[in-house]
């Protein structure tokens, strides 16, 4: 009935998600509730929005060139949305004009949802406008950049978060946001995107780092509860290479044979 | 009724993911043939994708173009050239006609090169500027640059062979381990995502905020 | 204004133009330094060298204008070695919509439409929307995926796509991208199919790939333009790549230079505050 070859990884895929789905089920039903520390990139968050108020000059955000059905990065575009949610609600408590730039027209409508009820949650529903708070530059990677580095330049933003599933972009976004002088906070899981990233940013938040805050800053306990899950799948992923590397040394196969089968 | 909505399209993406699923491990030929089918369709979904993209274009840069705008001139370009690359590629009847060819050999190689090829002034500028060694892991990260640098032009190996060689220690044992550990990382936040999406938890793929 | 102070206040513009400097000079006047061979290049020439009369090698593409410069190079050197062998089926298939473009440019560049014939020698299926539901797809049952060819001909009617039917009939694929598309054949292909994959990548996509190359799970990397330069002088045929490779030494070293220079100018300045 398996295929072959199929074996481990339908064992590891169930453990797995039989793991995830028990932490979520937990928190989610506030049984258990994990505890995740607050990450110093929140604080950076809010650091840089301050300094835009202070200044008077607008905030940007873009949560990244892919789309919510990518195969690799939906989760950072997933995580980078959430994080909107906070930086939407604390530019609007500052007093300070948000920018949200999107490439991928299936996550306008989401970024759109997300900011107008900010506005309305915050009693300032009139401050939102349709087309020019969250504006749609191009699905094209290039056409992106170009259009928010133009923005940036332009509107002399004071603060500039670039979270989400940023490609070759990720450099040119965050150079241009340092010439322009804004504090900038990156963060994403793109793991050759990340050195870029760390040159040009003043605070970045590497691989699950994002993925933490997003939970963090999220009011569903179940965020939390995933993160816990994923942190309990690592460390058995952690745990065989250790096993596998001491059955390696002495030379027996049954984790490898395992693994292949 | 939009709660209906999403109750119906939740319903829908859970079976489609567990029979995608079944089907990488199971052997059963009629599951594979609906596995197929499923795969197709969703070929053609992603083929209308690309259609969205462009509506959303045209609207965004008509109603700038109807308000007058600032910078609708630009948008007026910018439909302007949407329209001649459909036309040119409908008339033609393929996108490697000569005439298609000229359009893109002119406009769309020229500009996408420039703006990847800025990436290189950019790095020069960033490493300027920000590879300080202000500590001991900024000190390990500067060293590590230079010899993967010298690994990889040519010029690494003219110097000396050495230094080829010890970027290439570096970049085995340290790099590749360490983009290792991250995939793993990114590998086990897919399939949470997955499983959250397959749930109804995840309410982004279908649209709605939190 | 000082030179201390023009450099303080457009250290960038006079970076770039450095960076243009040591890029166009050699290009103008080349250097002609050698270019060492990688092992990752090394296993994708051997594994091609390896095809006999009637493998199918399977060339997958996202190549597009921003990427040209580092890849297309690559493609042309692996569709020429392929070319040279007899009997090799060939497959051409793009997941970028710009891919059927250079697909084309690459077989008119290398004469392939003089040297095979088309329909028993290779096919070019053209641009195949859906990303991983595509090569999925593909790897299933090609002929429930695609009815034509890029040029409208019925798949039926081409001979060699009789015994073409899905993932178990690839001998090799080997897929030009620089974004995450390269994971899509890992997770359809090889995955399912045990298909042996291999890659042209650019640099920045590398340490990716790099370790499923360790762990054996691709047979080779192509690496950027210095891999298109290896590739193009494993196959004595060079072209836009090894010309390149000495504008690329000059800028590494500019870069070194710049690290150096901003880590000595760091130091003094830390000197001079004590």
């Amino acid at each position: 009935m398996l295929m072959a070859g199929k074996l481990s990884w339908a064992v590891i895929t169930l453990v797995f998600s039989v793991l995830m789905l028990v932490a979520l089920y937990l928190a989610s039903k506030k049984i258990y509730v994990p505890q995740i520390r607050e990450h110093a990139g929140i604080h950076a968050i809010s650091e840089a929005i301050g300094r835009a108020a202070e200044m008077g000059r607008p905030v940007s955000f873009s949560p990244g060139t892919s789309s919510i059905y990518d195969a690799k990065y939906a989760g950072d575009t997933a995580a980078a949305l959430r994080i909107l949610d906070h930086v939407a609600r604390e530019a609007i408590k500052s007093g300070s004009k948000l920018i949200v730039g999107i490439a991928p027209p299936t996550v306008l409508p989401v970024a759109q949802a997300i900011v107008k009820t900010a506005y309305t949650a915050e009693g300032k529903a009139e401050e939102y406008v349709e087309g020019d708070t969250v504006r749609f530059y191009s699905p094209d990677q290039w056409g992106f950049a170009s259009s928010y580095m133009g923005m940036m330049h332009r509107e002399r933003v004071a603060a500039n978060f670039l979270f989400g599933g940023h490609a070759a972009e990720a450099l040119i976004l965050a150079e241009t946001g340092a010439t322009v002088g804004a504090m900038q906070v990156s963060g994403s899981t793109n793991v050759y995107q990340l050195p870029m990233f760390i040159v040009s940013c003043d605070y970045t938040l590497i691989g699950e780092d994002q993925l933490a805050a997003a939970a963090y800053l999220s009011p569903d306990p179940a965020q939390k509860g995933v993160v816990f899950g994923q942190d309990l799948t690592k460390l058995i992923s952690v745990a065989l290479i250790v096993i596998g590397a001491l059955l390696a040394t002495v030379g027996s196969k049954i984790l490898s044979a395992f693994l292949r089968s | 009724m939009a709660g209906i909505w999403r109750s119906i399209a939740s319903f829908i993406l859970l079976v489609v993911s567990l029979v995608i699923l079944f089907d990488f491990a199971l052997k059963d030929a009629t599951l594979q043939s609906l596995a197929t089918d499923l795969n197709n369709w969703a070929v053609v979904v992603g083929a209308f994708a690309l259609g969205i993209g462009a509506y959303s274009l045209i609207l965004r840069h008509g109603r700038m173009i109807t308000k007058k705008g600032r910078m609708w001139p630009y948008s007026a370009m910018l439909i302007v050239t949407m329209i001649v690359f459909v036309v040119t590629g409908l008339v033609t009847g393929s996108i490697t006609s000569p005439q298609y060819n000229w359009i893109y050999s002119t406009f769309v190689m020229p500009v996408s090169s420039t703006l990847y090829g800025m990436n290189a002034f950019f790095i020069a500028s960033a490493s300027y500027r920000a590879f300080k060694a202000r500590s001991w892991e900024a000190v390990v990260l500067l060293v590590a640059a230079v010899f993967i640098m010298l690994k990889n032009a040519p010029v690494g190996g003219v110097i000396s062979p050495v230094l080829p060689q010890i970027g290439g220690v570096i970049w085995d044992f340290a790099g590749a381990t360490g983009m290792r550990a991250l995939l793993i990382g990114i590998g086990i936040g897919t399939l949470a995502l997955g499983l959250r999406v397959i749930i109804g938890q995840e309410k982004t793929p279908l649209g709605g905020a939190e | 204004m000082t030179v201390r102070e023009m450099l303080n206040r457009s250290y960038k513009q006079v970076i770039y133009l450095g960076l243009f400097l040591s890029l166009a000079i050699p290009l103008i006047s080349p250097i002609g330094l050698p270019v060492p061979l990688q092992p990752t290049t090394l296993g994708v020439y051997n594994k091609i060298e390896s095809l006999k009369s009637g493998d199918v090698a399977v060339i997958g593409s996202n190549i597009g204008a921003a990427i040209y410069a580092e890849v297309y190079p690559q493609y042309i050197a692996v569709l020429e070695h392929l070319f040279r062998k007899p009997g090799v089926k060939i497959l051409l298939v793009g997941h970028g919509t710009e891919a059927p473009i250079w697909a084309e440019r690459a077989l008119k560049e290398i004469n392939a439409y003089n040297r095979k014939t088309y329909g028993t020698d290779f096919v070019h299926l053209g641009y195949i929307a859906g990303e991983e539901a595509a090569i999925a797809g593909l790897c299933r049952d090609v002929h429930a995926l695609l009815k034509v060819d890029y040029g409208g001909k019925p798949l039926g009617d081409l001979p060699m796509m009789k015994d073409i039917r899905n993932a178990k009939d690839f001998t090799i694929v080997v897929d030009f991208t620089a974004s995450a598309d390269s994971q899509y054949w890992l997770n359809q292909a090889y995955a399912s199919y045990g298909t042996a994959i291999g890659f042209g990548l650019t640099a920045i996509k590398v340490p990716d790939a790099y370790a499923y190359y360790m762990a054996g799970q691709i047979f080779g990397i192509i690496e950027s333009l210095s891999g298109a330069a290896q590739y193009e002088n494993l196959i004595r045929r060079p072209g836009m790549a090894v010309t390149g490779m000495d504008a690329q030494s000059l800028a590494h070293l500019l870069y070194i230079a710049l690290m150096v220079l901003c880590n000595l100018i760091f130091l003094a300045q830390g000197r001079a505050k004590k």
